[in-house]
């Protein structure tokens, strides 16, 4: 997605995908050119939430925390 | 020496995330499909990867090396001067240049980097190199918290 026309609401994805709108987001937009490794991705982070020894909400407050940090809005 | 004491000092980032036995496996998958994808060479994934380490100053990832890549040292040796030296491709450059924008300021990415890219290894390619570099970062920085070594025969995933 391009941020040069400024807030996150006006981001368009630099990279297109057919017959998908601007707004198919990450895993429904331009992981679906790569679809073996969005399965291995999806099948890591699901593993990553869904299991251990860190609680869900420990792991959306880090999560939470990182995006502001590195200033990721979504 | 790393800081989870149990491992021992000789601790690898895949001895450490066999602390998490589901996840290991998983990791591993996910960087083998990302090593085998058809979209952009090894060659410019070890080249990313070497870059964005030396930026981010993993001394673990830098001194690590990814089998069959394809890279000789004396390109390694000329890393740093991508942009002038005769051993690297347009392609090589132009993802050379998004790797070093994405480790050092990825909201700094510009609509004709990211153009440049796809120009050259596809758009499947530009999705492939950037979850690659997403991991490169993100791995590098578990080795550097987590003070990894680099196993013997320098092969960083095991």
């Amino acid at each position: 997605m391009s941020r040069s026309e400024g807030g996150i609401g006006e981001v368009r994805p630099r990279i297109p995908v057919h017959g998908l709108g601007e707004d198919a987001g990450f895993r429904g937009g331009v992981l679906r050119l790569q679809p073996d490794l969005s399965h291995a991705f999806l099948q890591f982070y699901g593993d990553l939430w869904s299991r251990g020894v860190l609680d869900h909400p420990a792991k959306e407050i880090a999560r939470i925390r990182n995006a502001r940090l590195v200033d990721c809005g979504y | 020496m790393t800081w989870l004491a149990s491992l021992g000092p000789d601790a690898t980032l895949s001895t450490v995330a066999a602390l998490r036995p589901g996840l290991q496996p998983r990791l591993g998958e996910l960087l083998t499909r990302l090593w085998n994808s058809d979209a952009v060479s090894p060659r410019i994934l070890e080249l990313c990867r070497l870059r964005v380490a030396a930026i981010l100053g993993c001394e673990t990832e830098q001194r690590s090396r990814t089998p069959g890549a394809g890279v000789d040292e004396a390109t390694i040796a000329d890393l740093p001067d991508w942009p002038t030296s005769g051993r690297f491709t347009a392609a090589d450059r132009a993802c050379i240049a998004y790797a070093e924008q994405f480790a050092m300021d990825a909201h700094g990415v510009e609509d004709d980097q990211v153009a440049e890219v796809r120009a050259r290894v596809g758009d499947e390619g530009a999705v492939a190199l950037t979850m690659g570099l997403a991991l490169f970062e993100g791995l590098a920085r578990v080795q550097q918290v987590l003070a990894v070594e680099v196993p013997d025969d320098g092969r960083l995933w095991a």
